[in-house]
């Protein structure tokens, strides 16, 4: 994918959408004019009370949900369907039982014209990066979920893919798994090794959002628009227990008080 | 010798029938179901259509046939592929359902995956769609296989007024030995075509602990703590249960689920219209393909006719009655039998382990091949007690032996499927053996015991076309009872009568979609609305 | 009998020597941990003990402190963490018997795990449980690999 000149000059950003309303089938008002930028090496997140939507609105980033008024634009080109360049990472850990992890890894590459050597290596390569050379002809009932939280981020990676979209990656595994996982997670993400240029996560966990994030949007009400945009400028790694972090933990709350109400 | 080798043809013919069909039903349904997740429109039709004929009995197809294979294509080609369609309505239905169903139920994450891949139909089937069905595939396969092979003797031999048609398989070749007493090739005959079955079987089970092992998802039960999956638990418990792979595949034992997994946020995508519109065409061209039939064939019935069929109407419906009565009879004694027998099994693991595979080999062995046989060996002894009702406790015991198997298996499974946790609290409540059953074990198995009394009805059906009719069931005997539609039906189509049998017919189903749509269907919904066990149990 | 815990898992350990590292600067007490990761027995201890028999902490009278190889293992980068971690592995079962054995598959290891007194995989999941140990701590740190009829040691 080329990146457009004039849209970079213009703004630095990554995965962009402008102006998004969304309402369900029944006419349930979603979102409404909701803006939301992902800059060059940022890892934002998106939180809000439960039910506000986040899932949706991460979905409409990725284009697998298309918004009723609004434009999502990924490196200034418009995005109208899913591509494997804007990757989804689930809740739930998805790998397919059927594949072992290489061909798990492969399937992101299926429609790249690419031979079957070349799938191969690249898989190979996707797998070490998460740290699973030697897991490739395992199948996934062999292995532990934090492993195959590996393959399945392994998968994402093989695409070489400039964005990251996860939805709660870390709610269902335990406070200690996740903590290594997202550790973990964050240092391959950044390494600087891939084309990946910027994360956007949706939680509902503050204390993981202010661990990982650099920009924090904050949605509330019916329908739901932003409410506030937070830079999070602490220095890592960050100390949950650190007055700092609780003074930011506070704002984050200021912010999502009073209840979320009709407009 | 010569004789040995053609009944090894002859069986493998028939094996190779009955499975090739069920193969052919296996890819058809693949993009059947695909089509039918695609298109609302498709869908409505198609789930419509495979509920009636699924609950009509394949006999039904039986006069149908007849015109459209017979007549229209005639020959060599006719007489065979009226067998196979014959065989492919026996076996299509649970495996056309099962795959809908499976397709139905993609977790979401998966088909974003998928989406987020970028693929097109045939790479979305192979790497999703195909892989997750087979679990359901293969819990459809022990019936469907019992199916097929049951309606081989009606189908490869049927006589119509003075023709005889017949195509080569196990079922016209016994027909000629019998027909000639030649005792030691039955005999060889009944043997080898047992060999074949038990080995069908085994292939079977193997295949099902295979795909227990490869194609189930092993988060597809939440073990869930403080609210969270836990995959580690999860991982656990289900390498504990798949050393049981029938205890797995009881979950996918045709086990109706709603859309109660789709989620509010799952806009209908407007890229999708595209191939509705391609699925709805071919939804009406099959549609217009079926009434075009319709019409012709009520069309070259004459005026004249249409009065001799119309006074016939009272005596056809009278006899339906008596029928529905053997039906209900044969029913509750499958129905006290399978629960006993299925409940010790279940809970008797030693007992089992050497109890089911008999009882799937017995099952796939078709009765109406056997049956005479069992009809030399107790006539004298069953004439001396019954008298004048003999005949009729054959017809009974028929569709018995050839039916028993469907209302015990979907028990059973439904047994496995139960969650451990209910186990647990009739231990805990000392429920005694009749509360337990009241209270627990039937409710919980009632989906699946509907989806098992549903296909019992119908193999029934099948057992009484076969028995209130039998010339010569051996030697000069014949098996007949008084009143019966099947018996009449059977008789217009012996004399080359086929308005009367098509009109038998048609009443038949009308009737039996009529019933299946306000007591079948409305159990099933019932059963799901309320007997669902598995979500009885819920983690806080 | 030092041995890996059927429960212990490589994204645990990390999460356990990071918070220790980071957030406890390095010393707590496991009360102090448990509450603060909202983790219970069950998800705590398995991880103790095996990053105790690992030697990257030191856990004694209910306090948990990070050991000096386990400083290096945060300070590391992926590679450097899975040598330390198959060094380590070296003299901790089922290890010690699968280094002995060089080629084995899962009923092999399972009989001689059982002569040589391991009873911690002697249970009706313990084939599984023994199986993902070994992946899991084996196959990452790269000590063995996966072949067609089990596993073997690279040498």
């Amino acid at each position: 994918m080329e990146v457009g000149i004039k849209d970079q000059r213009i703004t630095n950003s990554i995965l962009e959408a402008e102006g998004i309303y969304f309402s369900y089938d029944n006419g349930y008002d979603v979102f409404e004019n909701i803006n939301i930028e992902a800059g060059q090496g940022k890892f934002i997140a998106i939180i809000g009370p439960s039910g506000i939507g986040k899932s949706t609105l991460l979905r409409i980033l990725g284009g697998f949900l298309k918004p009723d008024r609004g434009t999502v634009r990924l490196l200034g080109k418009p995005l109208y369907e899913p591509i494997p360049e804007v990757a989804l990472i689930h809740q739930s850990i998805v790998t397919f039982p059927w594949m072992n992890a290489k061909e798990n890894v492969m399937l992101s590459m299926k429609t790249k014209d690419m031979s079957k050597n070349e799938m191969v290596e690249k898989a190979k390569e996707s797998l070490s990066r998460v740290g699973l050379d030697g897991f490739e002809d395992l199948y996934p009932k062999e292995m532990s979920g934090g492993m195959r939280q590996r393959v399945a981020i392994a998968r994402a990676f093989a695409a070489d893919p400039y964005v990251f979209l996860m939805d709660e990656p870390f709610a269902h595994l335990d406070e200690l798994t996740a903590e290594g996982l997202r550790q973990d997670i964050y240092n391959i993400l950044f390494s600087g090794e891939t084309p990946l240029k910027s994360v956007i996560m949706v939680s509902h966990n503050l204390t993981e959002v202010l661990e990982l994030a650099d920009e924090i949007y904050i949605l509330n009400n019916i329908p739901a628009t932003v409410v506030g945009k937070v830079e999070v400028t602490m220095a890592r790694p960050r100390n949950p227990r650190s007055d700092e972090f609780n003074a930011n933990l506070d704002m984050l709350y200021s912010y999502l008080t009073p209840p979320r109400k009709k407009k | 010798m010569d004789a040995i080798i053609l009944i090894i043809l002859a069986v493998l013919a028939t094996a190779g029938r009955v499975i090739g069909l069920i193969i052919l039903s296996i890819i058809t349904g693949w993009f059947l179901a695909y089509a039918s997740i695609k298109s609302k429109f498709f869908e409505n039709t198609y789930i419509i259509l495979i509920e009636i004929f699924e609950s009509v009995p394949v006999i039904t197809f039986f006069p149908i046939v007849l015109v459209i294979f017979i007549a229209r294509i005639g020959g060599t080609l006719g007489v065979e592929l009226a067998a196979d369609f014959l065989v492919f309505t026996a076996v299509v239905w649970n495996i056309w359902m099962g795959e809908y169903q499976a397709f139905k139920t993609v977790p979401r994450e998966m088909v974003e995956v998928v989406g987020n891949s970028g693929f097109g139909l045939f790479s979305k089937l192979r790497y999703l769609y195909i892989p997750f069905s087979v679990p359901r595939i293969t819990a459809n396969l022990f019936p469907s296989v019992s199916d097929g092979f049951f309606y081989i003797t009606v189908s490869e031999v049927f006589e119509v007024g003075v023709h005889t048609y017949q195509s080569f398989g196990i079922g016209s070749v016994l027909d000629t030995f019998v027909a000639n007493a030649e005792l030691f090739n039955i005999e060889m005959a009944l043997l080898i075509l047992g060999i074949v079955i038990v080995a069908i079987v085994i292939v079977l089970r193997e295949f099902s602990k295979y795909a227990v092992g490869r194609y189930t998802l092993d988060t597809d039960a939440p073990v869930m703590k403080r609210g969270r999956l836990n995959i580690r638990e999860t991982a656990r418990v289900f390498a504990v249960l798949s050393k049981n792979p029938f205890t797995r595949l009881a979950r996918y034992y045709k086990y109706r689920e709603g859309d109660k997994h789709q989620e509010t946020y799952e806009k209908k995508e407007k890229k999708q219209r595209q191939y509705k519109y391609i699925f709805a065409t071919i939804g009406i061209i099959i549609l217009a393909v079926i009434l075009y039939e319709a019409v012709s064939l009520i069309i070259s019935v004459k005026p004249a006719e249409w009065g001799v069929l119309f006074s016939k109407t009272p005596f056809l419906l009278t006899g339906l009655g008596y029928d529905y009565l053997r039906v209900g009879l044969i029913l509750l004694a499958s129905m006290i039998i399978a629960i006993f027998l299925g409940y010790y099994l279940a809970v008797n693991r030693r007992a089992e382990k050497y109890a089911i595979p008999v009882i799937q080999s017995l099952s796939a062995y078709p009765a109406p091949i056997y049956f005479p046989f069992l009809f030399i060996l107790t006539e004298p002894f069953m004439l001396s007690i019954f008298g004048g009702f003999t005949n009729e406790i054959y017809v009974l015991s028929l569709g018995f032996v050839s039916t028993f198997y469907y209302v015990f298996y979907a028990f059973w499974m439904g047994i496995k499927a139960m969650p451990a946790e209910y186990w647990e609290i009739t231990k805990n409540l000392k429920l005694g053996y009749f509360r337990k059953m009241r209270k627990v074990v039937i409710p919980s198995t009632f989906p699946y015991l509907i989806s098992g009394i549903s296909s019992t009805i119908n193999s029934a059906w099948g057992g009484l076309m076969i028995g209130e009719y039998w010339p010569d069931i051996y030697g000069t005997h014949s098996l007949s009872i008084h009143t019966g539609l099947m018996k009449t039906i059977d008789i217009a189509t012996a004399n080359g009568d086929i308005a009367v049998a098509a009109w038998g017919s048609l009443i038949f189903g009308i009737i039996v979609a009529i019933y299946s749509v306000l007591f079948t269907r409305k159990m099933m919904d019932l059963a799901q609305k309320k007997y669902v066990a598995e979500e009885g149990i819920y983690a806080a | 009998m030092d041995v890996i815990d059927p429960d212990a898992r490589i994204a645990d350990l990390l999460g356990l020597l990071y918070v220790l590292n980071n957030i406890f600067e390095g010393k707590t007490d496991l009360y102090q941990l448990e509450k603060e990761m909202e983790v219970d027995l069950d998800d705590l201890m398995p991880i103790v003990y095996t990053a105790a028999n690992l030697g990257l902490v030191n856990a004694e009278s209910g306090d948990i402190s990070m050991a000096e190889k386990g400083i290096e293992y945060i300070k590391s980068g992926m590679n450097q963490r899975k040598q330390i971690i198959r060094e380590s592995l070296k003299n901790i079962e089922p290890f010690k018997t699968a280094l002995a054995m060089r080629s084995f598959n899962l009923e092999d290891i399972i009989d001689k795990l059982k002569e040589n007194n391991v009873p911690t995989f002697n249970n009706p999941d313990g084939n599984h449980d023994l199986e993902v140990i070994l992946i899991e701590w084996g196959i990452y740190s790269r000590l063995l690999k996966k072949t067609d009829e089990g596993f073997e040691v690279i040498s």
